[in-house]
């Protein structure tokens, strides 16, 4: 299911590129354009997240919106980004700082709003309240239920995690930390010692090339080199647009079709440098011929 | 399923052995799968059901020949039992109208022979 | 059903020419002149897995093999082996089996999804004989009898360990399967637990039965979904049909089975590591002794085994240990699976009896080298072990040939090397993966490996003096006798397995600057070949860097200070012009 962001602006340009950049990236978002209509949306539609400009009508229309909505009961767990133009000479009542009595939200973001950090942001803050939230407390619980009579089970529950998100989300590792009463230096402890658990959220197709000897013998840095060019990324990194991430690997254990790599899934033997480029744009064309469907 | 003890497990091995006839093994391991057999077990599959052959498909693991994958071993009445290599999906059509049904080994592509 | 044809005649040109075709068709016009045209069937094999016997032919069902055979012979095979079903003597051959299939005897044969297929291969037979007919010492002294030894890389006898832990008294005890297969370029247990899981599971139900444990772990890698995913199903099969859970096979014996999940952290194939990880916490291994027999998981003894030595578990109780025990060298019984890899003809899973040399194993059973280029050494135990080079290569493969050699046995992985690789290269290869993989708990671990690949970076860069190789040897020492665990312990192998057999080619990058496999980047010079040269411009075109000026009246040079040596101008040069030294 995908995630609800209400968006509260009256730049009508920002509100039309931040939805376009929020679409993209799976979310669905609603708008408004004032205080008042805006805190309407949050009880009506329930957000998961909301951003919030802080000049509105008047120039402090969203912080006295923000403090109506933490001061509700129904809506208070949703967390608010702040997003604000010219930071000085505003000549504030209050000072301009997250998580103060004055501004009780999350963040707050500088515009011009650069679409990777807010994103990040926002992935960040969702998980951690809202209705979503209250989905994955249930499945991580019914998850821990099943075992917790296990002992030495945080391994596999991280396992499981990661099969699910394609990492382990901090506010995840918070809520295992409560329902497993483990301080959660335990947690990040064993998720930074193994190389397979993921902190940050990785592309949409994983490219693992295979540093087995038999493949590394076989042209495997070359592969890697070539892939490093077509991406524009280095080794353990995300491209831009969020849909390839380019990781290296110890061997997959098919020496016999050196050297390999795998997208996600799939398995490609006997990679050569020249066919990088087609295999890359496979899934860029692939990707491409979803989105046309789905507009 | 009722539990196996160690009385029945032989007379439950006989019977299996009653009930063994023809059939194909599609090589279907990391190594096997990566160099396209799950397209092959797929081919195979429908082309015996589509002829309605009594012979079956199942799965099995790598024999070791990862240079030569995918591999299809075929086992029928009346041909020697034949291991064949780099099968494409033109191959495995082959296999199943020359050697399933008609009784004739397929050419470039037998790279095993057994007599038992 | 009828036979279609009488026999089946196959052929297939195993030399440099070949004339597979050719002889099909000579074999076709000559069977038709007989008459035998409908009686015979002649096949055009891929690969008879025969090298360097010319053109071979096989005829079924009389698995007559012949070599050498030339275009004069056919009219006498087809009278004699055809017509009739005679062996043409002076082309006869025997193929000498060289592989010997104990481990692997399932694998590609039984279906891995199917514990009916298992039973129906004999499976879970040598489990009801333990269980009716031996005492737990009865097992031991069997095993002792096979002399099986772990096949993970120690070589340390499975009879002794699992007597260990039999003997002390515990509330618990444990089993468990090491599937944590990290080796670079190594895929045995890989093959085994995808292919055969029943045999594994099997060979951990007798373990228990035999130290009385009553619940075991199958450790393996996140990397292999799809092991893991038989391995699940072999074990719900196997709770299914009694031969895990309460009462097995219907005897008084309980023994149940888990997965858990490795998560990329080559330590974790250290046992006391493992059990850390089994544990739920960081893989860091701890001092031994005690020794996991002893005290392993939480603190109970446990037995730990690799994939493959669970595998022989079986076999051995079917065919008894003194069959096992005829198998192999003096020092090493049974069978041991390698993957060949590397710059071999035929990349494989092999299975060869122990004592097998190493040139049998390359020329004979891998087709020899790719490409007809020369072979320079072999390596095997991966990150732990070493290169054995050319000349040691009519040695016999078991634990204490190799370990003379500064290699060893290790899980089984055996990489072909050739003469475009280079040896500093190559230890740096194995150096770099040791220093990502270095788990951080002890000191020469930890920088130990980290200073050995800045002397390696050092000499493959051009960068470093003679005095360098001693005190890169004087590190390999400490690190081999400081380090806590096995893999810190065997860390410096690769490096000092090369520098004992190629100090030559180390030598050579440090005074004369010069890679000769032309491998270490820094090394390498490009220059372009004035009389080669046509002056296209291509390279120029290419050049990311600009490094190539001139033009086409004046030709082109390559400026050394300009060019980062990425190759483009090599590549693209059409008329060989551009040389790399």
């Amino acid at each position: 299911m995908r995630n609800k962001v209400l968006l509260i602006d009256d730049d009508p340009d920002f509100i039309e590129a931040t939805q376009v950049l929020l679409e993209a990236n799976g979310y669905e978002v609603v708008n408004a354009t004032n205080g008042k209509e805006g805190f309407q949306k949050v009880r009506s539609e329930s957000p998961d997240l909301i951003l919030l400009d802080l000049m509105l009508s008047y120039k402090t229309e969203g912080a006295e919106t923000a403090k109506t909505i933490s001061q509700d009961a129904a809506t208070k767990d949703i967390p608010v980004i702040l997003i604000t133009g010219a930071r000085k000479g505003m000549d504030l009542p209050f000072e301009l700082k997250a998580g103060t009595e004055a501004l009780p939200v999350k963040a707050i973001v500088e515009k011009p709003v650069r679409p990777d950090a807010l994103l990040k942001l926002i992935r960040t803050y969702i998980v951690q309240t809202g209705e979503s939230h209250r989905r994955v407390v249930q499945q991580i619980q019914t998850l821990v239920e099943r075992w917790r009579d296990k002992p030495g089970n945080l391994v596999m529950i991280l396992h499981e995690i990661q099969n699910h998100y394609g990492y382990v989300p901090r506010g995840i590792s918070f809520e295992l930390s409560r329902l497993l009463g483990i301080p959660l230096a335990r947690i990040y402890e064993v998720i930074t010692f193994y190389n397979f658990f993921k902190l940050d959220e990785p592309g949409k197709y994983v490219i693992s090339v295979c540093m087995g000897t038999a493949c590394y013998l076989k042209g495997a840095p070359q592969v890697l080199e070539e892939l490093k060019k077509v991406l524009s990324v280095g080794e353990g990194q995300t491209t831009a647009d969020g849909l390839f991430h380019l990781q290296v690997v110890r061997c997959l254990g098919c020496c016999g079709l050196a050297p390999v790599i795998t997208v996600n899934e799939k398995v490609f033997p006997k990679v050569r440098k020249n066919q990088v480029m087609d295999i890359v744009s496979q899934f860029v064309k692939k990707e491409h011929a979803q989105n046309e469907k789905e507009a | 399923m009722a539990k196996l003890t160690h009385q029945s497990l032989d007379s439950f091995r006989r019977e299996l052995e009653e009930n063994k006839g023809d059939w194909i093994k599609v090589g279907m391991s990391t190594c096997g799968i990566a160099a396209g057999a799950d397209e092959v077990y797929r081919v195979i599959n429908e082309e015996v059901q589509k002829r309605g052959l009594a012979v079956r498909v199942e799965k099995c693991g790598c024999a070791g020949m990862c240079y030569a994958e995918p591999l299809v071993e075929v086992c029928v009445e009346g041909v020697p039992r034949s291991v064949y290599g780099k099968v494409d999906k033109d191959t495995a059509l082959k296999i199943v109208d020359k050697h399933v049904s008609g009784k004739r080994l397929v050419n470039d592509h037998v790279f095993n022979v057994k007599v038992k | 059903m009828e036979a279609r044809y009488r026999k089946t005649l196959l052929l297939k040109d195993t030399g440099a020419l070949d004339r597979t075709k050719e002889f099909f068709n000579l074999f076709l016009e000559r069977l038709r002149e007989e008459g035998l045209q409908e009686e015979v069937q002649v096949v055009r094999a891929g690969d008879l897995g025969m090298y360097g016997y010319g053109l071979v032919v096989k005829i079924l069902p009389d698995e007559y093999t012949y070599v050498n055979v030339e275009a004069k012979d056919v009219p006498k095979i087809v009278q004699t082996s055809l017509k009739k079903s005679n062996p043409v003597q002076d082309l006869l051959y025997t193929p000498r089996e060289k592989q010997m299939r104990v481990v692997l005897k399932n694998c590609g044969e039984v279906d891995p999804e199917s514990v009916d297929d298992y039973i129906l291969h004999g499976g879970y037979g040598a489990l009801k004989k333990v269980l009716t007919e031996f005492t737990p010492e009865q097992v031991i002294d069997e095993l002792k009898t096979s002399g099986l030894r772990g096949r993970g890389g120690g070589g340390f006898p499975t009879w002794m360990k699992w007597n260990f832990a039999r003997k002390v008294e515990a509330a618990e005890k444990y089993i468990i399967c090491n599937g944590d297969e990290g080796d670079p370029g190594a895929y045995m247990d890989r093959s085994v637990l995808e292919g055969d899981p029943h045999a594994v599971l099997e060979g951990m139900i007798i373990a228990g039965y035999t130290v009385g444990a009553s619940k075991g772990f199958l450790y393996i890698r996140a990397e292999y979904p799809l092991a893991i995913e038989r391995i699940q199903r072999a074990i719900a099969q196997a709770q299914d049909y009694g031969l895990l859970g309460g009462n097995i096979l219907g005897t008084e014996f309980q023994f149940d089975l888990e997965i858990r999940l490795g998560a990329g952290a080559f330590v974790c194939g250290e046992e006391t590591a493992l059990i850390a990880s089994v544990e739920g916490k960081r893989g860091y291994p701890s001092p031994r002794p005690p020794y996991p027999s002893v005290k392993g998981l939480w603190g109970m003894p446990t037995v730990i085994n690799n994939v493959e030595t669970l595998a022989n578990i079986p076999v051995i109780f079917d065919r008894g240990g003194a069959w096992f025990s005829g198998i192999g060298s003096q020092t090493a019984k049974g069978t041991k699976v390698f993957a060949l890899t590397g710059k071999v003809k035929n990349s494989g899973l092999i299975e060869v009896p122990m004592g097998i040399t190493l040139r049998e194993i390359v020329y004979e059973i891998g087709g020899g080298l790719s490409e007809g280029k020369k072979l320079k050494a072999v390596q095997t135990g991966g990150p732990s072990g070493g290169v054995i080079p050319d000349k040691f290569l009519d040695t016999p493969v078991d634990y204490e040939h190799l370990m003379e050699l500064g290699s060893i046995m290790g899980s089984g992985g055996m990489i072909v090397i050739d003469e475009e690789d280079c040896m500093v290269d190559i230890a740096k290869f194995y150096l770099n993966f040791c220093v990502d993989e270095a788990c951080g708990k002890c000191s020469p671990g930890r920088i130990g490996t980290f200073q050995m690949r800045n002397y390696l970076q050092k000499i493959s860069s051009g960068q470093a003096g003679e005095d360098d190789l001693d005190k890169l040897e004087a590190i390999c020492r400490a690190t081999k006798k400081a380090a806590l665990c096995g893999l810190g312990q065997t860390a410096p192998n690769p490096t000092l397995s090369t520098l004992r057999f190629f100090r030559e080619e180390y030598l050579e990058h440090i005074r004369e600057r010069r890679c000769r496999a032309g491998k270490c980047i820094d090394l390498l010079r490009y220059k372009i070949k004035q009389e080669k040269c046509k002056r296209c411009g291509v390279c120029a075109m290419h050049c990311p860097v600009n490094a190539i000026s001139g033009s086409r009246e004046e030709g082109y040079r390559i400026d050394v200070e300009k060019c980062v040596k990425c190759g483009q101008c090599f590549e693209v040069c059409k008329f060989d012009a551009v040389t790399r030294e």
